[in-house]
């Protein structure tokens, strides 16, 4: 394949042509309690060029690989016709890459046996079912791979191969007429291990399933808070992570004046993380879509601002740096510019110390959802606890904070020491209203629980 | 195609091949200066087998090996779920919508180019520093639809958007206008005009008071509200037990004021198509009817679970995706909420004290399938005394449909579409309203 791309894009008449192909080989066997609702193959095979000409930048994609041919074609003629509203794309100087990764892992889930698989899942859904009040669940074994080429007019020749398998579960409890529901994540990783042994978290959130039924909503208003590790990493994410990604910030002065770099953005306790290459997690790969290999960024460190994310054409155009983020859900789109992994990083406070400090308010927990507008975000979390005297109480829900990213920030006045990476993962992008939404799988998150001092809480 | 599908009745009780040639151009400017665009072309496949009253699933780019596609597809069906449908026979000669347009089959990226310009120089001479990224994309889909029951049928679909993202002051989003039709089309000055005038509307933020009020909901944000009602009225919720409408079906669920129709023949309307994904011919109906809930909508697996069949409803597509991965699940064709008689000026007019919601965020929070929403109004107004008094800042809205939709006091004269629906605004009393003012 390799040989192929680089044939073609040696036609190419554009200052700079890139090409890739992937073929992507997904399976999911979803479960309605413990039966087999679906199983479901996938391959889907196909590339993608990209070129730039007189400053123009363009790209074409292609399902038949006899159509590589014409796809440059199409990419240099299209960057050359854009050359004519934008001249100004230029790359930053990029090492040119010769490398081929395997995926790594103990374990790969291609070899194991769909029997097996199955035997796991419905190992795990027979645990839920068999907690009070839970009256059905839903359950989903993924696993998909994908074998990527990459090739540039640079010299660049890479080969990756990525391996993700997860298995998610959506946990409904009932009482009378109430009905609620909690998600399940494991793995989203490489390794098929990760999905094993993992009854105790599995009962634990059945036990929480049950548990919201009896759940009072939470009261709104403005309160202390901890946020635990999966909605700290959540927030990460959707409030400041997307700020961070400097497509958007290209030409937007405005933007750029808020997040200059060397910026105070909140106490000194805080550093705040993108990593590409954090070992098995999920938004975890070696090399970006424009053979970019990934690395850890801080955009956050000791408070200050001090770093976004990049792609070649974005560094050049903003002074920025590389950073291995130029990443596209598959070949069908263009590549934007997509965090990685993003984490806080751990702190130093236990966390009873967070509760001693927070003294009364909530300790919520689990992201649900989530959007940001600007500078304002809004998510869910998924069940919470009132903190009174210190102390943990009674069970919340119905939960729903908002609030500007910076000021939310400063309000983070104490960082736990409980640092974990979530299972889980999944992001959407668009830059243009919701019509060429890009959802990404491979997207992590991380933190320890966080002591947030303020927050506005709707119900 | 014909050579899978003969591969797979071979070795099968039943199969279907669902192709799909798509190509299509979006191309971005982002904030006047920088721009990019892709040209793709392709095309894929979805095959289904039933086996002994199971049914296996694959998906793929059409180039894929048709013998690999129906082991793996026969591979799934052993351990498939069981179904009880057929595959639809008839073929039909549609149902009559313009879906294809002629001059979208030949438009050249040059006039895309060429009309993106001439959207920045009409804002330019009217609000030079306003940061605004345009999309626009022009799709042409070959949908076929070959089944062993005797189907063999195509049609072909344009499809144009031209979206327009202001953005605010340190912020990389703001006000969204967005047009989706199966016609060419220029964009509309009067809403280029709207645009403009909101953004200078929004330059004044104020805070709102906590306390219920009246809300006007743009058509631009309604689909966060009548998202629920596609939720609830999803045969595939009746089936699994889920939904709150169950027992509802000609009982009133709104006020007598509300009428929703799905209608799949309207003219260049986003959703119309003669059959769905699944080869079922489309129909007009209605859902609700001057309040009373009418039917379910379903797709021919779960139709054959209620034992009412499908209603032409299985469409490959969900909230965030659309695309030969998705399964075909209930959805609605183009979900049309009836317009009554009133302009935005008039309804505005109406609101002693009160907000106008353009945009929400978070329309995933709250218990949707009951109903339930809680939202962060992203971009909206207070009003006061029939006048816009500025941007609302941190303002949340919260309630349920199944209670609000019986206090709907005023509803537009014009539809807009928006991702799920072509609505009117909707104006609703006594919605809970959470802002910071004292």
């Amino acid at each position: 394949m390799k040989h192929t791309l680089v044939k073609h894009i040696q036609k190419s008449d554009a200052d700079f042509t890139d090409a890739m192909f992937e073929e992507t080989r997904s399976t999911t066997i979803s479960f309605n309690k413990m039966e087999i609702q679906n199983v479901i193959s996938t391959v889907i095979k196909g590339g993608r060029v990209t070129a730039l000409k007189n400053g123009g930048y363009a790209g074409a994609s292609f399902t038949a690989i006899e159509n590589l041919d014409s796809a440059v074609r199409q990419a240099c003629k299209s960057a050359k016709a854009m050359s004519v509203f934008d001249n100004t794309n230029r790359l930053f100087p990029a090492p040119v890459v010769e490398d081929d990764v395997k995926a790594d892992m103990t374990t790969d889930p291609r070899t194991v046996d769909f029997d097996e698989k199955v035997r796991m899942a419905r190992d795990y859904l027979s645990l839920v079912l068999s907690t009070r009040q839970v009256f059905t669940a839903f359950g989903s074994y993924n696993e998909t791979d994908t074998y990527k080429t990459y090739v540039n007019s640079e010299g660049s020749r890479i080969t990756q191969e990525i391996v993700q398998c997860y298995f998610t579960c959506r946990i409904m409890s009932k009482n009378g007429n109430t009905t609620e529901s909690l998600g399940l994540a494991l793995g989203f990783d490489s390794d098929y291990n990760r999905l094993l042994n993992r009854h105790d978290q599995v009962e634990k959130r059945a036990n929480l399933a049950a548990d919201l039924l009896k759940a009072e909503p939470i009261k709104p208003g403005v309160h202390r808070i901890i946020a635990d590790q999966d909605l700290a990493g959540v927030f990460v994410h959707e409030a400041f992570g997307h700020l961070s990604e400097s497509d958007d910030t290209v030409n937007n002065t405005s933007l750029q004046q808020l997040l200059v770099i060397g910026k105070p953005l909140g106490n000194p306790c805080m550093n705040i993380v993108d990593q590409g290459d954090y070992p098995h997690a999920s938004g975890t790969y070696v090399y970006d879509d424009e053979g970019v290999r990934s690395r850890k960024t801080y955009l956050v460190k000791d408070g200050i601002l001090s770093g976004r994310l990049f792609s070649r054409l974005t560094a050049h155009q903003l002074n920025g740096s590389l950073t291995g983020n130029y990443r596209a859900c598959d070949y069908r789109f263009m590549p934007l510019v997509r965090m990685s992994n993003i984490y806080i990083e751990n702190g130093k406070s236990t966390f009873d110390e967070l509760l001693e400090e927070t003294g009364s308010g909530y300790y919520l927990c689990g992201g649900k959802g989530g959007q940001t507008m600007g500078d304002l975000f809004t998510f869910g979390a998924q069940y919470g606890y009132e903190i009174q005297n210190g102390r943990l109480g009674k069970m919340v829900k119905d939960i729903n904070i908002s609030g500007n990213v910076f000021e939310t920030l400063n309000n983070i006045v104490l960082v736990g020491n409980d640092f974990k990476m979530s299972e889980g993962g999944g992001c959407g992008k668009t830059r243009a209203g919701l019509f060429d939404m890009q959802m990404l799988d491979k997207s992590g998150t991380g933190g320890p629980s966080v002591l947030i001092k303020s927050v506005v809480i709707g119900g | 195609m014909e050579k899978l599908l003969a591969l797979a009745s071979a070795q099968s009780d039943q199969a279907e091949v669902y192709h799909l040639k798509k190509i299509s151009s979006p191309l971005n400017f982002y904030n006047w200066r920088q721009s990019d665009s892709l040209t793709r072309d392709l095309d894929e496949v979805s095959l289904r087998v039933v086996k002994n009253g199971k049914i296996g699933v694959v998906y793929g780019s059409a180039t894929v090996d048709p013998k690999w596609m129906l082991q793996a597809a026969l591979k799934a069906a052993e351990v498939g779920p069981e179904v009880t449908f057929t595959f639809p026979k008839e073929n039909i000669t549609g149902n009559g919508a313009k879906i294809c347009d002629e001059e979208l089959m030949k438009l050249s990226p040059d006039q895309m180019v060429h009309d993106g310009k001439d959207i920045y120089d009409y804002v330019r001479k009217q609000y030079p520093d306003l940061p605004l990224n345009l999309y626009f994309d022009n799709e042409i889909s070959t949908v076929t639809i070959l089944n062993t029951s005797g189907k063999a049928e195509t049609y072909t679909r344009t499809m144009y958007t031209v979206c327009l993202l202001s953005m605010y002051k340190n912020s990389k989003e703001g006000i969204n206008k967005e047009i989706t039709s199966c016609k060419y089309f220029t964009f509309p000055e009067k809403i280029i005009n709207e645009l403009i005038e909101e953004n200078r509307l929004s330059e004044h933020e104020v805070k709102v008071p906590t306390r219920k009020m009246p809300v006007l909901f743009r058509s631009s944000s309604t689909w966060s509200l009548l998202y629920r009602i596609l939720e609830g009225a999803n045969g595939a919720q009746k089936v699994r037990g889920v939904t709150p409408l169950i027992e509802k079906v000609d009982t009133p669920i709104f006020g007598q004021n509300v009428t929703l129709v799905d209608d799949p023949t309207m003219n260049w309307a986003p959703g119309s198509t003669p059959f769905d994904d699944e080869g079922v011919p489309t129909r007009k109906k209605m859902i609700v009817s001057n309040g009373v809930f009418k039917q379910f909508i379903f797709d021919l697996n779960n139709g054959a679970k209620d034992g009412h069949g499908s209603t032409g409803n299985g469409i490959k597509r969900s909230m965030w995706t659309r695309g030969i991965e998705v399964n075909p699940n209930p959805r609605f064709n183009n979900l049309v909420m009836m317009p009554g008689e009133k302009s935005t000026d008039e309804l505005v007019k109406m609101i002693d004290e009160g907000i106008i919601v353009n945009d929400v965020i978070g329309f995933h929070s709250g218990n949707i399938i009951q109903g339930q929403y809680s939202m962060n109004v992203g971009i909206g107004f207070y009003v006061k005394k029939g006048s816009i008094i500025g941007r609302a800042m941190d303002t949340m809205i919260a309630g349920n449909i199944y209670s609000d939709f019986h206090r709907i006091i005023g509803i537009g004269n014009e539809l807009g579409y928006n991702p799920i629906a072509f609505s009117p605004d909707i104006l609703i009393d006594a919605i809970s309203v959470s802002g910071t003012a004292d």
